[in-house]
């Protein structure tokens, strides 16, 4: 518990290592629970571990921290701020995992500062990759919300093309011709632009 | 070497023999004869000689190469149904495969491709290039490019794949190889068999 001693003498919030550790459970479950699967037990040492369970460890760092003075910040913000160059790749990355369940998860908890358009987008992009009916109505709201937000975004113009024309409705597929047609006029140099306008054609 | 020397020599040989093609399946793939490909209806005739790998990354795949599956992979994917995937499941439990769906667009074939590999070979390394329409035995269809990088190697990989979805099922032909001189030198051999494809009739 050096580590956990370090902490209170900073000026970080203590309980943000605990919540660390739970936050991983709860995506651990999350993922589990898209893949229809059972949970995994969190609290099971094996006799070769060299380190305590996870339950155990978030239990033993909010007890550490609630026995210290308390206050502190986690510095949210400056973190947020540190990552925004990668954030966008690493969203890309997660989508293609193929874990809904554990991206949902994800996207929910950044989402807790608010829904940004970049959020909405990839929460579209894992709706429609999903791909049952129900997911491409959920993912086209989602693009069009993060249209509202960012209106040049031309991703989000061609994913919400897309689920229109993958819903296989004629009324649809006007308005998702017209959406690609967006987003060739948005990104023409685009890698797909020849498929899209196949598409569109 | 003794007479019963010689004769344990000659039953090894003999033993060794027998056992070899269950060993090393691999098998010859004429020119200039159609042959079908990854048990479906689909038939190329290739215009030289490849070697039919008997290790075949899914049940309805299959592999060709020149000079060994690292240095230039040709795999064909024939007849792919829907909720199934590309490669054979390792760890369903643990790092399920995306499924394909007669619903996907074309578009969406790139994409399936991308995250069957990412997830197989356990890389993030893994990139599609270009996205343009083509033709795959006189059906619309897809050819995009990629680049890879396996875990554990530096040796970067550039791929080209033609997809079409036909009669609701997935048909695909993949080329791969180092992008070091070995992707350059068969491509064009890949894009001869690519036109070369047909499907027999009843398939469509």
């Amino acid at each position: 518990m050096l580590s956990s001693r370090y902490m209170q003498a900073s000026h970080y919030d203590g309980h943000s290592v605990g919540a660390f550790w739970e936050r991983l459970m709860d995506e651990a479950d999350a993922t589990a629970l898209g893949r229809h699967r059972r949970s995994t037990r969190f609290d099971r040492v094996s006799y070769f571990d060299t380190h305590p369970a996870t339950l155990q460890r978030a239990r033993a760092f909010h007890a550490a921290a609630a026995s210290a003075p308390g206050g502190g910040d986690d510095e949210h913000a400056a973190w947020a701020a540190a990552l925004a160059r990668w954030r966008e790749a690493w969203l890309e990355d997660q989508l293609k995992l193929n874990d809904f369940g554990g991206t949902e998860y994800l996207l929910a908890q950044l989402g807790r500062d608010g829904w940004t358009q970049d959020l909405l987008f990839a929460r579209g992009e894992l709706y429609r990759m999903r791909g049952n009916p129900r997911d491409l109505i959920a993912a086209a709201d989602f693009y069009r919300e993060a249209i509202i937000l960012a209106p040049d975004h031309a991703e989000a113009h061609r994913g919400l093309g897309l689920t229109l024309l993958r819903r296989g409705r004629e009324v649809d597929a006007e308005t998702g011709r017209a959406e690609l047609r967006r987003y060739l006029t948005l990104k023409p140099a685009a890698t797909d632009a020849a498929m899209m306008a196949a598409l569109v054609s | 070497m003794n007479m019963a020397g010689r004769v344990i020599a000659s039953a090894t040989t003999a033993i060794l023999l027998a056992v070899a093609p269950a060993i090393a399946s691999n098998t010859l793939v004429k020119q200039g004869v159609a042959v079908s490909v990854a048990r479906s209806a689909l038939t190329v005739m290739p215009d030289r000689e490849w070697n039919r790998m008997g290790a075949r990354p899914g049940r309805r795949s299959e592999t060709w190469t020149l000079d060994g599956a690292i240095l230039n992979d040709l795999t064909f994917y024939g007849a792919i149904e829907t909720g199934k995937t590309l490669f054979r499941e390792v760890d369903r439990k643990h790092r399920p495969l995306p499924r394909y769906s007669s619903r996907m667009l074309l578009t969406d074939i790139p994409m399936l491709l991308e995250n069957s590999y990412r997830i197989a070979l356990g890389t993030s390394l893994m990139t599609i290039d270009t996205v343009q329409p083509t033709l795959l035995a006189g059906s619309k269809a897809v050819r995009f490019t990629y680049t890879c990088t396996r875990p554990g190697e530096d040796v970067e990989r550039r791929g080209e794949a033609v997809a079409a979805i036909i009669g609701r099922k997935l048909f695909m032909m993949s080329y791969e190889a180092p992008a070091i001189f070995y992707f350059d030198r068969d491509l064009a051999a890949f894009r001869r068999l690519v036109a070369t494809a047909r499907l027999t009739e009843g398939a469509r």
